[in-house]
């Protein structure tokens, strides 16, 4: 009797010790270990010993941005604040980061600096918790560095929030085919939708998947290919719709979701296409299963790299108006990037530091990935592909240059429905017009 | 009078049956020696080209030691708190004289009738304000809890069928109500608390829900929420590499199960055969 | 007997009386369980019925909006989708799994002991393993291209029977309710199958003097007999239908679109995905008043007497 009294004792505390081990909170705050005091003792005379404190908020679970802030901000920040005593405040990522972030607005105690996507950043900036940094854009001559003028432009109200490096900026969505497999049956590559439409039916009746689309949670359609098939016909719904001037119950847009209907019951897509992931539906493609692939250009070094038959054709249009080769619509939102606290004590500082940030990214994104930024750093990118080349060939030249709707305007309530909807449509047996009865009250209330 | 041919066939249909049931083991045994490509060509057959690297693969990139041994705190965890709670509550309910013990007797009841699933906005809301979020102790207790219920139920049953000498020798001796509990009433009941040992396990293992949305740090991962994190993100479309997984998350449960397969049993049934 | 002898049994009577009304080791005993109870089960409700009456996106409030997250709830064609879908899956459950596993039992009862220990260990387990690994398998099983049942469907040329079973809208949920279902047939049936020990053997003795075959004698002897049990799993497969979260999650995510939520994805979806904790809420107020209505019903109407032997 002692001894099962004792045992239970054990279990119990030995439990508990593991349970306080388990205990600690699962995120670290590092305090780093680049204290500035590393340049001549004579410099730092001038100025008074005062150092200033600054908390930066960055994911941590993307390869991408821990080689960011590794290799160059941690490396790079002494050398441009040396005054500045930078506490990394490492987020994680996915949901865990969206929740850490919108905990810390609603106690209106944000980091000085931190990076965030458009959907939540669109959170911190209406409870009024971001900075303007449009002064400090202007004032350092900052804005002069970007290509494309608008990721620097203040919005309506004169306010500019974000700074980013415009990597985004350049990915659009392509459709890639395999050159191999369309000379094999003798196949032409379509310039209009209708072209499209009987390519579609040819390769099926050859017992190929035609296109390959991530049909989960309906991912294709929510990143582009609505708006794809909107700015197929008329690229001027697509601005209008992102500038909250029309709704869903366009007819151009209507259009655009029947073609998408259309392409599911001639069978454009595989089997099952609504529970196909990313992954497999690349592996559709490069395995050769299907013999084309409707994916953002983020992926073309992959693409060549699996298959090198691989080249891509604009998305046809599907109005005699509209040259494909002449509208590109490319990701990246506006409010996604670094921004800064409003209630900061250092504003020049912080957002000088934003800026920092963004400059960094843009150097990774330009040295390590090979790939353009908006931003330009002065770095010329060597060892383009053929492929890569016509793919920002096309992409400088065409005029008409439209912002993806999903990544620049939807809040998450509207991610959420359009996602549902979408996947939905992808079943053919969904018609436009209940599509559009449902979602309409939805972003009804995506500007509020 | 069933007849020998008839006997015959009832026997074969209840292995065919009996069989299909063991069916999810052979198949993740089968796919984890696949390459990725056989899966697809062949999937359900006996693999043409043996492949050995699934298994280094899958847990090279699923951190599965520290998923079990997440899950196995949480299991243990709970199955400390609530047999030590229960128990006391159970005993205190069928033996003690006090006023309003009906009451709290269909009170830990409710218990049965609240899935987990309802609460668990406010149980979010609770333990940011606890500040447990990102700990174990975050499912450890709203497990706990739910727990209680049955398992105070099941042992105020076993309480009651004891007899009363048993306190009465042990108060002549001389001991105070704590003693005789810890001392002489709990090893009696042994068996009740292996039973709901087994059960709360079992439960607590194979959770998902509260593991998904309060679990889903990945420090404090359970193996549930950590293999599909595998299979959606990692491994998504090696399904190879998504068979070694599973096999290897199973292994322990399978090991368990084949030993002490008549205690889990008993343990899963006892609940009716107390009826 | 001698009057020292009653004295003595008062005496006891009075000792055990005072060891069991010790009110400090009541308290001790019943106090950490009753808290943690309370805290953790019954507690959570009141914010969680203040929360359905707010608008809230799980961070903070946003003010007090009467009933409108229930009319909003109770107005959504998901929420009935849902609701109908949960119904669906309960139904396969009560009417189909659960005499499934009673046919099973039954039919154990009369195998001979191998036979019964190798089809308990074969049926049970796929009861212990983990539900995320049975949900990825049916992924595999129900795949249009190469899953099993499709390539069983080809072999046996029904091609056109060969369908995307977790992507036509005709199918999807059935396909998740087999899947959900199946890993319990077993469990089930084993516990119908203690039901059936504990019915003593003279009874089908009698019968059989009778002449009451296999089925006669099931169906007047065995399942009325078997009422408390059945009793007890019906609450606990219906309860489980109704709190079905793992498999729709993992295997649809709900989907094609919402097409096969259940009651709590809707919740999840709801409170989760689109940052809206106050119509979370509602909706988890209106399941448990579904569930206890649904105990309350087979409570009623299942099993009113009490089975003596």
């Amino acid at each position: 009797m002692r001894k099962f009294w004792k045992t239970m004792l054990i279990v119990i505390v030995f439990s508990l010790l593991v349970s306080l081990v388990a205990c600690a909170p699962a995120s670290n705050n590092t305090t780093p270990a680049n204290s500035n005091v590393s340049t001549g003792g004579d410099e730092q005379e001038q100025k008074p010993a005062e150092k200033v404190r600054i908390k930066f908020l960055s994911l941590s679970s993307d390869e991408n941005r821990n080689n960011i802030r590794e290799k160059y901000i941690k490396v790079n920040v002494s050398k441009e604040f040396p005054n500045v005593e930078v506490e990394y405040d490492l987020g994680g990522g996915g949901q865990d980061y969206a929740n850490k972030l919108k905990a810390y607005n609603a106690s209106g105690d944000m980091p000085d600096v931190w990076f965030s996507e458009q959907n939540l950043s669109t959170v911190v900036i209406s409870a009024g918790n971001a900075l303007d940094l449009y002064p400090y854009v202007i004032e350092t001559g900052f804005d002069k560095k970007f290509k494309m003028k608008e990721l620097v432009q203040p919005d309506k109200d004169g306010k500019l929030y974000c700074v980013q490096p415009g990597a985004d900026q350049y990915f659009t969505p392509r459709l890639w085919y395999h050159k191999d497999i369309f000379e094999q049956y003798n196949l032409e590559t379509p310039k209009t939708f209708d072209e499209l439409v009987s390519l579609c039916e040819t390769i099926k009746s050859k017992g190929l998947v035609p296109i390959s689309i991530v049909g989960k949670d309906g991912w294709t359609p929510n990143l582009h290919m609505v708006q794809t098939m909107i700015m197929a016909e008329d690229p001027q719904v697509a601005i209008d719709l992102a500038n909250n001037k029309t709704d869903f119950s366009n007819p151009v847009v209507k259009n655009a979701l029947a073609r998408i209907q259309k392409l599911v019951q001639i069978g454009a897509f595989a089997d099952g296409v609504t529970n196909i992931d990313y992954g497999p539906a690349i592996e559709m493609y490069t395995s050769g299963k299907a013999a084309m692939l409707a994916m953002f250009s983020w992926e073309l070094g992959n693409l060549e790299t699996a298959s090198p038959d691989t080249d891509f054709i604009p998305w046809p249009s599907a109005s005699e108006s509209v040259d494909p080769n002449n509208v590109i619509q490319y990701w990246g939102a506006p409010l996604s990037g670094y921004l800064a606290s409003a209630n900061t004590k250092y504003p020049e500082i912080a957002a000088k530091f934003a800026m920092f940030c963004a400059e960094q990214d843009a150097l990774y994104y330009n040295i390590e990935q090979k790939a353009p930024t908006m931003l330009d750093t002065g770095i010329k990118i060597e060892g383009v592909s053929p492929l890569m080349q016509k793919n920002l060939d096309q992409f400088d030249a065409a005029k008409i240059k439209v912002p993806s709707i999903w990544a620049a305007t939807f809040n998450a309530k509207m991610s959420a429905e359009f996602a549902t909807e979408n996947s939905k449509l992808l079943t053919g047996k969904y018609s436009p017009d209940d599509y559009i009865k449902a979602i309409n009250p939805v972003w009804a209330e995506n500007f509020n | 009078m069933v007849n020998g041919k008839c006997r015959v066939l009832v026997n074969i249909l209840m292995i065919l049956i009996g069989l299909s049931f063991l069916f999810p083991m052979y198949w993740m045994l089968n796919i984890s020696f696949k390459s990725k490509s056989e899966v697809y060509d062949n999937p359900f057959g006996l693999p043409r080209q043996w492949v050995f690297n699934n298994y280094r693969d899958a847990l090279e990139k699923f951190n599965f030691p520290r998923y079990l041994s997440n899950s196995i705190i949480y299991s243990a965890g709970t199955i400390v708190l609530t047999v030590f709670l229960g128990s006391m509550l159970a005993y205190c309910i069928s033996r003690m004289n006090w006023k309003g013990k009906g009451f709290v007797l269909s009170y830990i009841s409710m218990g049965l009738i609240i899935p987990v699933q309802v609460v668990i906005i406010p149980l979010l809301i609770m333990t940011r304000s606890f500040g447990l979020k990102g700990t174990r102790m975050s499912l450890i207790l709203p497990y706990s809890a739910f727990a209680l219920s049955s398992c105070v139920l099941m042992l105020y049953a076993f309480f009651r069928s004891l007899p009363k000498e048993l306190e009465e020798a042990a108060c002549i001796d001389g001991c105070n109500i704590y003693q005789a509990y810890f001392r002489i009433v709990l090893p009696v009941i042994k068996p009740a608390i292996t039973t709901q040992c087994v059960l709360i396990f079992m439960n607590t293992y194979n959770e998902f829900f509260l593991a998904f949305i309060l679990g889903a740090e990945d420090k404090i991962r359970p193996l549930t929420v950590g293999l599909l994190n595998f299979f959606v993100s990692i491994g998504v479309s090696h399904w190879g590499q998504i068979g070694a997984a599973m096999i290897i998350t199973s292994l322990p449960t399978i090991i368990v199960y084949a030993v002490g397969n008549e205690q889990i049993e008993n343990a899963l049934t006892a609940r009716v055969a107390l009826k | 007997m001698g009057k020292a002898h009653i004295g003595m049994l008062t005496d006891k009577v009075i000792t055990m009386n005072k060891f069991f009304g010790n009110k400090p080791a009541i308290f001790i005993f019943a106090f950490p369980s009753l808290l943690l109870f309370t805290v953790f089960v019954v507690y959570p409700i009141f914010p969680e019925i203040l929360i359905s009456f707010q608008k809230n996106d799980g961070f903070k409030s946003m003010g007090y909006v009467g009933f409108k997250n229930y009319a909003d709830v109770l107005q959504d064609k998901t929420f009935w989708r849902a609701n109908l879908n949960t119904f669906i899956i309960v139904f396969f459950s009560t009417f189909i799994a659960l005499p499934i596993s009673l046919l099973f039992a039954l039919v154990m009862d009369r195998l001979s002991d191998p036979m019964k220990r190798f089809f308990k260990f074969s049926s049970v387990f796929p009861a212990v393993l983990s539900v995320t690994v049975i949900a990825q398998m049916w992924i595999a099983v129900y795949e249009p291209m190469w899953g099993l049942l499709n390539s069983i469907l080809r072999a046996l040329r029904l091609n056109n029977l060969a369908l995307a079973w977790l992507s036509d809208s005709r199918t999807v949920v059935p396909a998740i309710a087999v899947a959900f279902l199946w890993q319990y047939l077993g469990l089930n049936a084993l516990l119908f199958y203690t039901g059936i020990k504990a019915i003593p053997k003279t009874y089908y003795e009698a019968a059989m003097i009778d002449g009451a075959g296999f089925f006669k004698a099931s169906i007047k002897i065995t399942i009325p007999l078997l009422q408390d049990v059945t009793k007890y799993l019906l609450v606990l497969s219906i309860l489980g239908c109704m709190s079905q979260f793992a498999h729709v999650r993992i295997m649809t995510g709900g989907g094609p679109g919402d097409i096969s939520r259940t009651v709590v994805y809707q919740l999840y979806y709801v409170a989760f995905s689109t940052s809206d904790f106050g119509r979370g809420c509602a909706i988890a107020i209106i399941f448990v008043i579904e569930c206890l209505i649904l105990t309350f019903i087979i409570n009623k109407f299942v099993a009113q007497e009490r089975i003596e032997f």
